[in-house]
Protein backbone atom coordinates (compact mmCIF):
# COMPACT_ATOMS: atom_id res chain seq x y z
CA UNK A 1 0.00 0.00 0.00
CA UNK A 2 2.77 2.22 0.76
CA UNK A 3 5.05 1.45 -2.13
CA UNK A 4 1.45 2.22 -4.57
CA UNK A 5 1.01 5.54 -2.61
CA UNK A 6 4.54 6.66 -3.42
CA UNK A 7 4.47 5.54 -6.60
CA UNK A 8 0.78 6.87 -7.53
CA UNK A 9 1.94 10.42 -5.82
CA UNK A 10 5.06 10.44 -7.27
CA UNK A 11 3.07 10.27 -11.20
CA UNK A 12 0.37 12.75 -10.44
CA UNK A 13 3.42 15.09 -9.44
CA UNK A 14 5.38 14.79 -12.59
CA UNK A 15 1.71 15.19 -14.03
CA UNK A 16 0.70 18.61 -12.16
CA UNK A 17 4.12 19.39 -13.45
CA UNK A 18 4.05 19.45 -17.15
CA UNK A 19 0.79 20.03 -17.29
CA UNK A 20 0.42 23.39 -15.33
CA UNK A 21 2.31 25.04 -17.76
CA UNK A 22 2.94 28.95 -16.99
CA UNK A 23 2.64 27.98 -13.18
CA UNK A 24 5.56 25.79 -13.63
CA UNK A 25 7.73 28.00 -15.59
CA UNK A 26 6.69 30.59 -13.01
CA UNK A 27 7.49 28.66 -9.83
CA UNK A 28 11.11 27.66 -11.68
CA UNK A 29 11.81 30.76 -12.68
CA UNK A 30 11.12 31.88 -8.57
CA UNK A 31 13.11 29.28 -7.21
CA UNK A 32 15.94 29.27 -9.77
CA UNK A 33 16.16 33.01 -9.16
CA UNK A 34 15.92 32.33 -5.27
CA UNK A 35 18.69 30.36 -5.53
CA UNK A 36 20.50 32.23 -7.76
CA UNK A 37 20.78 35.15 -5.48
CA UNK A 38 21.75 33.38 -2.60
CA UNK A 39 24.67 31.27 -4.53
CA UNK A 40 25.91 35.09 -5.94
CA UNK A 41 25.84 36.49 -2.49
CA UNK A 42 27.56 33.51 -1.16
CA UNK A 43 30.25 32.89 -4.29
CA UNK A 44 31.16 36.68 -3.88
CA UNK A 45 31.83 36.94 -0.46
CA UNK A 46 33.69 33.74 -0.27
CA UNK A 47 36.01 35.37 -3.18
CA UNK A 48 36.25 38.13 -0.80
CA UNK A 49 37.17 36.06 1.50
CA UNK A 50 39.52 34.24 -0.60
CA UNK A 51 40.96 37.62 -1.84
CA UNK A 52 41.44 38.78 1.51
CA UNK A 53 43.14 35.70 2.51
CA UNK A 54 45.70 36.05 -0.25
CA UNK A 55 46.27 39.58 0.33
CA UNK A 56 46.77 38.80 3.94
CA UNK A 57 49.13 36.09 3.66
CA UNK A 58 51.50 38.81 1.54
CA UNK A 59 51.51 41.01 4.75
CA UNK A 60 54.59 40.63 7.59
CA UNK A 61 56.72 42.53 9.54
CA UNK A 62 60.49 42.37 9.19
CA UNK A 63 62.62 42.60 11.58
CA UNK A 64 66.13 43.65 10.88
CA UNK A 65 69.05 43.06 12.68
CA UNK A 66 72.01 45.17 13.15
CA UNK A 67 74.86 43.89 10.94
CA UNK A 68 77.43 42.81 13.54
CA UNK A 69 74.89 40.41 15.18
CA UNK A 70 76.11 36.71 14.84
CA UNK A 71 73.85 33.88 13.71
CA UNK A 72 73.52 32.68 16.77
CA UNK A 73 71.76 35.43 18.28
CA UNK A 74 69.10 35.68 15.62
CA UNK A 75 68.00 32.44 15.56
CA UNK A 76 67.26 32.32 19.41
CA UNK A 77 65.03 35.75 18.65
CA UNK A 78 63.74 33.86 15.93
CA UNK A 79 62.97 30.58 18.59
CA UNK A 80 61.63 33.00 20.98
CA UNK A 81 59.15 34.72 18.13
CA UNK A 82 57.70 31.26 17.51
CA UNK A 83 56.92 31.04 21.10
CA UNK A 84 54.06 33.85 21.30
CA UNK A 85 50.62 32.73 20.78
CA UNK A 86 49.79 35.30 17.83
CA UNK A 87 52.70 34.15 15.71
CA UNK A 88 52.03 32.26 12.95
CA UNK A 89 55.43 31.70 11.20
CA UNK A 90 59.32 33.19 12.05
CA UNK A 91 61.25 32.91 8.64
CA UNK A 92 65.43 33.56 9.17
CA UNK A 93 66.34 35.70 5.93
CA UNK A 94 70.55 35.41 6.08
CA UNK A 95 71.80 38.40 4.39
CA UNK A 96 73.27 36.05 1.24
CA UNK A 97 69.26 34.88 0.92
CA UNK A 98 68.66 38.31 1.23
CA UNK A 99 70.62 39.46 -1.57
CA UNK A 100 69.62 36.68 -3.55
CA UNK A 101 66.08 37.28 -3.13
CA UNK A 102 67.12 41.00 -4.23
CA UNK A 103 68.77 39.66 -7.54
CA UNK A 104 65.66 37.17 -8.23
CA UNK A 105 63.38 39.71 -7.85
CA UNK A 106 65.71 42.69 -9.81
CA UNK A 107 66.50 40.40 -12.33
CA UNK A 108 64.98 42.43 -15.30
CA UNK A 109 66.46 45.40 -14.06
CA UNK A 110 70.23 45.27 -15.18
CA UNK A 111 71.63 48.90 -13.59
CA UNK A 112 70.25 47.95 -10.37
CA UNK A 113 72.31 44.27 -10.74
CA UNK A 114 75.46 46.40 -11.75
CA UNK A 115 74.64 48.65 -8.86
CA UNK A 116 74.47 46.17 -5.99
CA UNK A 117 77.68 44.09 -8.22
CA UNK A 118 79.72 47.06 -7.63
CA UNK A 119 79.57 47.52 -3.92
CA UNK A 120 82.08 45.08 -2.48
CA UNK A 121 80.40 43.91 1.21
CA UNK A 122 76.52 42.79 0.86
CA UNK A 123 74.85 45.86 1.93
CA UNK A 124 71.45 43.95 2.87
CA UNK A 125 70.84 43.31 6.52
CA UNK A 126 69.76 39.88 7.64
CA UNK A 127 65.86 39.75 8.78
CA UNK A 128 63.34 37.33 10.51
CA UNK A 129 59.98 37.35 8.71
CA UNK A 130 57.31 37.27 10.98
CA UNK A 131 53.40 36.59 10.17
CA UNK A 132 50.38 36.95 12.18
CA UNK A 133 47.46 34.08 12.83
CA UNK A 134 45.39 37.20 12.84
CA UNK A 135 46.32 40.57 10.87
CA UNK A 136 44.85 42.16 14.11
CA UNK A 137 47.86 41.32 15.99
CA UNK A 138 50.55 42.96 14.20
CA UNK A 139 50.69 45.66 16.46
CA UNK A 140 51.05 43.09 19.61
CA UNK A 141 54.05 41.59 17.91
CA UNK A 142 55.47 44.66 17.26
CA UNK A 143 55.16 46.26 20.85
CA UNK A 144 56.62 42.57 22.46
CA UNK A 145 59.50 42.90 19.99
CA UNK A 146 60.12 46.17 20.44
CA UNK A 147 60.63 45.28 24.50
CA UNK A 148 61.95 42.31 24.29
CA UNK A 149 65.74 41.58 25.50
CA UNK A 150 66.94 41.47 21.53
CA UNK A 151 65.77 44.91 20.97
CA UNK A 152 69.97 46.29 21.03
CA UNK A 153 70.42 43.92 18.09
CA UNK A 154 67.63 45.05 16.38
CA UNK A 155 68.44 47.67 13.49
CA UNK A 156 64.46 48.65 12.48
CA UNK A 157 61.41 46.73 12.43
CA UNK A 158 59.29 47.56 9.48
CA UNK A 159 56.02 47.69 11.34
CA UNK A 160 55.71 51.47 11.76
CA UNK A 161 55.82 52.25 8.05
CA UNK A 162 52.73 49.68 7.10
CA UNK A 163 50.90 50.72 10.27
CA UNK A 164 48.59 52.47 8.32
CA UNK A 165 48.17 49.78 5.62
CA UNK A 166 47.43 46.94 7.97
CA UNK A 167 44.75 49.20 10.13
CA UNK A 168 42.93 49.78 7.03
CA UNK A 169 43.27 46.34 5.76
CA UNK A 170 41.69 45.03 8.92
CA UNK A 171 38.82 47.36 8.98
CA UNK A 172 38.25 46.48 5.52
CA UNK A 173 38.01 42.81 5.98
CA UNK A 174 35.87 43.28 8.96
CA UNK A 175 33.37 45.59 6.24
CA UNK A 176 33.12 43.23 3.86
CA UNK A 177 32.16 40.10 6.36
CA UNK A 178 29.56 42.13 8.29
CA UNK A 179 27.88 43.47 4.55
CA UNK A 180 28.46 39.87 2.90
CA UNK A 181 26.63 37.84 5.94
CA UNK A 182 24.12 41.02 6.42
CA UNK A 183 23.33 40.79 2.85
CA UNK A 184 23.09 37.02 2.72
CA UNK A 185 20.67 36.43 5.24
CA UNK A 186 18.70 39.11 4.11
CA UNK A 187 18.52 38.27 -0.04
CA UNK A 188 17.80 34.21 1.57
CA UNK A 189 15.26 35.60 3.51
CA UNK A 190 13.49 37.54 0.78
CA UNK A 191 14.43 34.44 -1.94
CA UNK A 192 12.20 32.42 1.06
CA UNK A 193 9.67 34.39 1.00
CA UNK A 194 8.88 34.92 -2.46
CA UNK A 195 9.22 31.43 -3.21
CA UNK A 196 7.04 30.21 -0.44
CA UNK A 197 4.81 32.71 -1.62
CA UNK A 198 4.48 31.52 -5.36
CA UNK A 199 4.31 27.85 -4.28
CA UNK A 200 1.43 29.14 -2.10
CA UNK A 201 -0.07 30.41 -5.25
CA UNK A 202 0.33 27.21 -7.28
CA UNK A 203 -1.37 25.43 -4.52
CA UNK A 204 -4.30 28.09 -3.95
CA UNK A 205 -4.65 27.47 -7.61
CA UNK A 206 -5.70 23.36 -6.99
CA UNK A 207 -7.79 24.53 -3.80
CA UNK A 208 -10.97 22.89 -5.98
CA UNK A 209 -8.49 20.00 -6.66
CA UNK A 210 -7.79 19.22 -2.87
CA UNK A 211 -11.18 19.72 -2.09
CA UNK A 212 -12.58 17.12 -4.67
CA UNK A 213 -9.32 14.64 -3.39
CA UNK A 214 -10.84 14.83 0.27
CA UNK A 215 -14.52 14.29 -1.27
CA UNK A 216 -13.51 10.75 -2.73
CA UNK A 217 -11.82 9.71 0.04
CA UNK A 218 -8.03 10.75 -0.44
CA UNK A 219 -6.01 10.86 2.51
CA UNK A 220 -4.02 13.63 3.56
CA UNK A 221 -0.66 11.58 2.23
CA UNK A 222 -2.36 10.90 -0.80
CA UNK A 223 -3.29 14.71 -1.39
CA UNK A 224 -0.34 16.34 0.10
CA UNK A 225 2.46 14.01 -1.57
CA UNK A 226 1.78 15.04 -5.42
CA UNK A 227 2.70 18.79 -4.10
CA UNK A 228 5.39 17.84 -2.38
CA UNK A 229 7.44 15.61 -5.21
CA UNK A 230 5.90 18.84 -7.41
CA UNK A 231 8.06 20.61 -4.80
CA UNK A 232 11.12 18.49 -5.26
CA UNK A 233 11.05 18.51 -9.04
CA UNK A 234 10.60 22.25 -8.71
CA UNK A 235 13.84 22.16 -7.13
CA UNK A 236 15.91 20.06 -9.08
CA UNK A 237 14.91 21.99 -12.28
CA UNK A 238 16.07 25.27 -10.52
CA UNK A 239 19.24 24.01 -9.07
CA UNK A 240 19.96 23.25 -12.99
CA UNK A 241 19.10 26.23 -14.70
CA UNK A 242 21.23 27.74 -11.81
CA UNK A 243 24.01 26.11 -11.93
CA UNK A 244 24.21 26.42 -15.60
CA UNK A 245 23.65 30.60 -14.87
CA UNK A 246 25.99 31.05 -11.91
CA UNK A 247 29.28 30.43 -13.69
CA UNK A 248 29.32 32.58 -16.33
CA UNK A 249 28.27 35.69 -13.80
CA UNK A 250 30.38 34.73 -11.40
CA UNK A 251 33.04 35.33 -14.06
CA UNK A 252 31.77 38.33 -15.13
CA UNK A 253 31.36 39.80 -11.68
CA UNK A 254 34.17 38.73 -9.84
CA UNK A 255 36.72 41.20 -11.34
CA UNK A 256 34.36 44.44 -10.15
CA UNK A 257 34.06 43.17 -7.18
CA UNK A 258 37.83 42.42 -6.06
CA UNK A 259 40.29 43.86 -8.54
CA UNK A 260 40.90 41.88 -11.18
CA UNK A 261 45.05 40.60 -9.42
CA UNK A 262 43.29 37.55 -7.77
CA UNK A 263 40.21 36.66 -10.30
CA UNK A 264 42.46 33.76 -11.93
CA UNK A 265 43.41 32.58 -8.27
CA UNK A 266 39.80 32.47 -7.23
CA UNK A 267 38.13 31.27 -10.33
CA UNK A 268 40.13 28.13 -10.45
CA UNK A 269 38.98 27.62 -6.41
CA UNK A 270 35.29 27.63 -7.94
CA UNK A 271 36.36 25.35 -10.70
CA UNK A 272 37.12 22.75 -7.94
CA UNK A 273 34.26 23.82 -6.39
CA UNK A 274 31.81 23.13 -9.05
CA UNK A 275 30.19 19.34 -7.59
CA UNK A 276 29.73 21.00 -4.15
CA UNK A 277 28.34 24.33 -5.32
CA UNK A 278 25.73 22.49 -7.15
CA UNK A 279 25.05 19.63 -4.30
CA UNK A 280 24.66 23.05 -2.33
CA UNK A 281 21.84 24.50 -4.72
CA UNK A 282 20.28 20.99 -5.48
CA UNK A 283 20.05 20.62 -1.68
CA UNK A 284 18.01 24.19 -0.80
CA UNK A 285 16.31 24.01 -3.64
CA UNK A 286 14.47 20.05 -2.95
CA UNK A 287 14.67 21.81 0.50
CA UNK A 288 12.39 24.56 -0.50
CA UNK A 289 10.25 23.17 -2.88
CA UNK A 290 9.47 20.47 -0.10
CA UNK A 291 9.22 22.82 2.97
CA UNK A 292 6.80 25.87 0.95
CA UNK A 293 4.64 22.80 -0.41
CA UNK A 294 4.35 21.28 2.99
CA UNK A 295 3.32 24.84 4.66
CA UNK A 296 1.11 25.84 1.85
CA UNK A 297 -0.54 22.85 1.69
CA UNK A 298 -1.12 22.30 5.43
CA UNK A 299 -4.29 25.15 5.74
CA UNK A 300 -5.98 22.48 2.95
CA UNK A 301 -5.75 19.54 5.00
CA UNK A 302 -8.36 19.83 7.90
CA UNK A 303 -10.21 17.50 8.76
CA UNK B 1 -28.39 2.73 7.19
CA UNK B 2 -28.62 6.51 7.86
CA UNK B 3 -30.22 7.95 11.31
CA UNK B 4 -30.67 11.87 12.24
CA UNK B 5 -31.55 12.44 15.60
CA UNK B 6 -32.26 15.90 17.19
CA UNK B 7 -29.63 17.29 14.56
CA UNK B 8 -29.17 21.11 14.94
CA UNK B 9 -26.64 22.81 12.81
CA UNK B 10 -25.81 26.43 13.73
CA UNK B 11 -23.28 28.77 11.30
CA UNK B 12 -21.82 31.34 13.14
CA UNK B 13 -22.06 34.68 10.55
CA UNK B 14 -20.62 37.57 12.09
CA UNK B 15 -21.82 38.05 16.08
CA UNK B 16 -25.05 36.51 14.96
CA UNK B 17 -25.98 32.26 14.85
CA UNK B 18 -28.07 31.63 11.83
CA UNK B 19 -29.60 28.21 12.06
CA UNK B 20 -29.45 25.97 8.90
CA UNK B 21 -31.11 22.67 11.11
CA UNK B 22 -32.97 22.45 13.72
CA UNK B 23 -34.52 19.68 15.53
CA UNK B 24 -34.02 17.04 12.21
CA UNK B 25 -35.11 13.53 12.99
CA UNK B 26 -35.34 10.99 10.45
CA UNK B 27 -33.85 7.49 9.30
CA UNK B 28 -33.06 6.11 5.45
CA UNK B 29 -33.07 2.32 4.85
CA UNK B 30 -30.34 0.36 2.87
CA UNK B 31 -31.57 0.20 -0.86
CA UNK B 32 -34.06 3.29 -0.44
CA UNK B 33 -34.19 6.44 -2.86
CA UNK B 34 -35.01 9.16 -0.81
CA UNK B 35 -34.91 12.72 -2.41
CA UNK B 36 -34.80 16.75 -0.13
CA UNK B 37 -36.76 19.06 -1.61
CA UNK B 38 -36.55 22.76 -0.42
CA UNK B 39 -36.27 26.17 -0.85
CA UNK B 40 -32.45 27.09 -1.52
CA UNK B 41 -31.73 27.44 2.57
CA UNK B 42 -33.94 24.79 3.59
CA UNK B 43 -31.02 23.00 4.64
CA UNK B 44 -30.61 20.11 2.21
CA UNK B 45 -27.15 20.46 0.98
CA UNK B 46 -26.43 20.71 5.34
CA UNK B 47 -27.89 17.43 5.48
CA UNK B 48 -25.80 16.16 2.68
CA UNK B 49 -22.61 17.72 3.96
CA UNK B 50 -23.05 16.11 7.86
CA UNK B 51 -23.52 13.01 5.81
CA UNK B 52 -20.41 12.80 4.23
CA UNK B 53 -19.17 14.55 7.37
CA UNK B 54 -17.86 18.14 5.70
CA UNK B 55 -19.69 19.55 8.12
CA UNK B 56 -20.53 18.79 12.00
CA UNK B 57 -23.16 18.89 13.72
CA UNK B 58 -23.73 21.55 16.82
CA UNK B 59 -26.05 19.24 18.71
CA UNK B 60 -28.08 15.67 18.25
CA UNK B 61 -26.06 12.19 16.23
CA UNK B 62 -25.66 11.39 12.75
CA UNK B 63 -25.26 7.47 12.15
CA UNK B 64 -24.29 5.89 9.54
CA UNK B 65 -24.85 2.02 9.91
CA UNK B 66 -24.88 2.64 13.44
CA UNK B 67 -21.31 4.58 13.79
CA UNK B 68 -21.56 8.27 15.48
CA UNK B 69 -20.13 10.12 12.24
CA UNK B 70 -19.38 13.10 14.77
CA UNK B 71 -17.07 10.78 16.47
CA UNK B 72 -14.72 9.85 13.34
CA UNK B 73 -11.47 11.00 13.86
CA UNK B 74 -9.53 13.22 11.02
CA UNK B 75 -7.74 9.40 10.11
CA UNK B 76 -10.75 7.84 9.60
CA UNK B 77 -12.63 10.34 7.31
CA UNK B 78 -10.90 9.17 4.24
CA UNK B 79 -12.37 5.54 4.85
CA UNK B 80 -15.55 6.72 5.44
CA UNK B 81 -15.85 8.97 2.79
CA UNK B 82 -14.99 5.83 0.33
CA UNK B 83 -18.39 4.24 1.76
CA UNK B 84 -20.31 7.08 0.07
CA UNK B 85 -20.15 8.33 -3.81
CA UNK B 86 -20.76 11.93 -3.84
CA UNK B 87 -22.27 14.31 -6.89
CA UNK B 88 -22.77 17.77 -7.39
CA UNK B 89 -24.02 20.62 -9.63
CA UNK B 90 -20.78 21.22 -10.43
CA UNK B 91 -19.56 18.07 -11.35
CA UNK B 92 -16.38 18.90 -9.30
CA UNK B 93 -14.35 16.69 -11.86
CA UNK B 94 -10.42 17.19 -11.78
CA UNK B 95 -9.75 19.33 -15.07
CA UNK B 96 -6.01 18.36 -15.29
CA UNK B 97 -7.48 14.92 -15.55
CA UNK B 98 -9.23 12.68 -18.18
CA UNK B 99 -12.50 11.33 -17.90
CA UNK B 100 -10.70 8.03 -17.60
CA UNK B 101 -8.29 8.96 -14.82
CA UNK B 102 -10.91 11.34 -13.20
CA UNK B 103 -12.98 7.83 -12.61
CA UNK B 104 -9.55 5.74 -11.62
CA UNK B 105 -8.55 8.48 -9.29
CA UNK B 106 -11.51 7.23 -7.02
CA UNK B 107 -9.88 3.80 -6.81
CA UNK B 108 -6.49 4.96 -6.79
CA UNK B 109 -7.25 6.89 -3.30
CA UNK B 110 -8.48 3.41 -1.96
CA UNK B 111 -5.17 1.61 -2.96
CA UNK B 112 -6.97 -0.59 -5.41
CA UNK B 113 -4.31 -2.93 -7.47
CA UNK B 114 -3.82 -1.24 -11.13
CA UNK B 115 -5.17 -4.49 -12.54
CA UNK B 116 -8.27 -3.92 -10.98
CA UNK B 117 -8.65 0.05 -11.73
CA UNK B 118 -7.53 -1.26 -15.30
CA UNK B 119 -10.55 -3.51 -15.39
CA UNK B 120 -12.88 -1.05 -13.71
CA UNK B 121 -12.98 1.99 -15.14
CA UNK B 122 -13.91 0.94 -19.02
CA UNK B 123 -16.88 -1.34 -17.38
CA UNK B 124 -17.95 1.49 -15.61
CA UNK B 125 -17.84 4.05 -18.53
CA UNK B 126 -19.39 1.28 -20.40
CA UNK B 127 -22.40 1.83 -17.85
CA UNK B 128 -22.72 5.41 -18.12
CA UNK B 129 -22.36 5.42 -21.46
CA UNK B 130 -18.94 7.35 -22.34
CA UNK B 131 -16.68 4.20 -23.66
CA UNK B 132 -15.80 6.78 -26.45
CA UNK B 133 -14.93 9.39 -24.08
CA UNK B 134 -12.22 8.11 -21.58
CA UNK B 135 -9.36 10.01 -23.55
CA UNK B 136 -10.71 13.44 -23.71
CA UNK B 137 -10.59 15.99 -20.58
CA UNK B 138 -13.46 17.56 -18.68
CA UNK B 139 -13.53 20.60 -20.83
CA UNK B 140 -13.82 18.95 -23.59
CA UNK B 141 -17.17 17.17 -23.13
CA UNK B 142 -21.02 18.14 -22.78
CA UNK B 143 -22.65 19.56 -19.09
CA UNK B 144 -24.60 16.24 -19.23
CA UNK B 145 -21.23 13.72 -20.04
CA UNK B 146 -19.51 15.78 -17.23
CA UNK B 147 -22.18 14.67 -14.99
CA UNK B 148 -22.07 11.19 -15.81
CA UNK B 149 -17.82 11.27 -15.46
CA UNK B 150 -19.06 12.49 -11.93
CA UNK B 151 -21.28 9.62 -11.60
CA UNK B 152 -18.99 7.34 -12.66
CA UNK B 153 -16.29 7.93 -10.43
CA UNK B 154 -18.71 8.20 -7.56
CA UNK B 155 -20.02 4.34 -8.88
CA UNK B 156 -16.81 2.79 -9.47
CA UNK B 157 -15.69 1.56 -6.16
CA UNK B 158 -19.25 0.10 -5.30
CA UNK B 159 -20.26 2.33 -2.31
CA UNK B 160 -23.26 1.49 -0.09
CA UNK B 161 -24.53 5.20 -0.98
CA UNK B 162 -24.66 7.83 -3.54
CA UNK B 163 -25.39 11.28 -2.32
CA UNK B 164 -26.50 13.62 -5.48
CA UNK B 165 -26.58 17.45 -4.36
CA UNK B 166 -28.36 18.84 -7.48
CA UNK B 167 -26.67 16.48 -9.81
CA UNK B 168 -29.47 18.19 -12.42
CA UNK B 169 -28.94 22.06 -11.75
CA UNK B 170 -26.87 22.86 -14.52
CA UNK B 171 -28.47 20.30 -17.08
CA UNK B 172 -31.06 20.93 -19.94
CA UNK B 173 -34.02 18.70 -19.19
CA UNK B 174 -32.79 15.45 -21.43
CA UNK B 175 -29.66 15.30 -20.09
CA UNK B 176 -31.12 15.78 -16.64
CA UNK B 177 -33.65 12.69 -17.11
CA UNK B 178 -30.84 10.77 -18.53
CA UNK B 179 -29.07 11.30 -15.48
CA UNK B 180 -31.97 10.67 -12.80
CA UNK B 181 -32.42 7.68 -14.79
CA UNK B 182 -29.01 6.37 -14.50
CA UNK B 183 -29.33 7.32 -10.43
CA UNK B 184 -32.63 5.09 -10.71
CA UNK B 185 -30.57 2.30 -12.20
CA UNK B 186 -28.03 2.26 -9.22
CA UNK B 187 -30.44 2.48 -6.70
CA UNK B 188 -32.17 -0.63 -8.63
CA UNK B 189 -28.55 -2.77 -8.48
CA UNK B 190 -28.59 -2.11 -4.50
CA UNK B 191 -27.16 1.47 -3.78
CA UNK B 192 -28.96 3.57 -1.60
CA UNK B 193 -29.23 6.81 -3.11
CA UNK B 194 -30.04 10.42 -1.30
CA UNK B 195 -30.99 13.26 -3.69
CA UNK B 196 -31.33 17.07 -2.93
CA UNK B 197 -32.92 18.72 -6.03
CA UNK B 198 -35.51 21.71 -6.21
CA UNK B 199 -36.84 20.15 -9.88
CA UNK B 200 -40.03 19.44 -9.33
CA UNK B 201 -40.31 17.68 -12.27
CA UNK B 202 -38.13 15.38 -11.32
CA UNK B 203 -39.40 14.53 -7.80
CA UNK B 204 -43.12 14.06 -9.14
CA UNK B 205 -41.61 11.64 -11.94
CA UNK B 206 -39.53 9.25 -9.87
CA UNK B 207 -42.47 8.82 -7.33
CA UNK B 208 -40.35 7.94 -4.20
CA UNK B 209 -39.80 8.85 -1.05
CA UNK B 210 -39.65 12.74 -0.43
CA UNK B 211 -38.67 14.54 2.63
CA UNK B 212 -39.46 18.50 2.43
CA UNK B 213 -37.53 20.95 4.18
CA UNK B 214 -38.59 24.28 5.06
CA UNK B 215 -35.97 26.57 7.31
CA UNK B 216 -34.22 23.70 9.18
CA UNK B 217 -36.65 21.65 9.47
CA UNK B 218 -38.50 18.76 8.26
CA UNK B 219 -42.08 19.87 7.64
CA UNK B 220 -43.29 16.34 5.36
CA UNK B 221 -41.58 13.07 4.76
CA UNK B 222 -43.71 10.73 2.35
CA UNK B 223 -42.90 7.41 1.35
CA UNK B 224 -44.49 8.19 -2.63
CA UNK B 225 -44.09 11.65 -2.48
CA UNK B 226 -44.43 14.82 -4.92
CA UNK B 227 -43.46 18.13 -5.16
CA UNK B 228 -45.27 20.05 -2.73
CA UNK B 229 -43.85 23.38 -0.64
Amino acid sequence: MIILTLTRTLKAGFQNFYRNGSLTVAAVSILTLALLIISVILVLSISADLGLKYVQDKIDIRVYFKGDTEEQEMMAFRSEVQKYQEVKSAEYISKNKALDDFKTSNAGKPDILKAIEAVEDNPLLASVNIKARNPEQYDIIAKSIENSSFRDDIASINYQQYKLVIDRFNTTIKTIRKTGAFLFILFSLIAVLITFNVIRMTIFNHGTEIEIMRLVGASNNFIRLPFVFEGVIYGIFAAVISIILLFPIVKLVTPYIIGSAYVSVIQADFTKYFVLIFLAQLLVGVLLGIVSSILAIRRYLKA
Amino acid sequence: MIEFNNVKKAYKVGVMDTVALDCVNFSIDQKEFVSFVGHSGAGKSTILKLIYAEEKPTSGEVLFNGEDITRIKPKGMPLHRRRIGTVFQDFKLLQKKTVFENVAFALEVSGYPNKEIQKSVPQILEIVGLSNKAENYPHEISGGEKQRVAIARALVHRPALIIADEPTGNLDPISAWGIIQLLLKINQLGTTVILATHDKEVVNNIKRRVITLDQGRVIRDHSKGRYAI
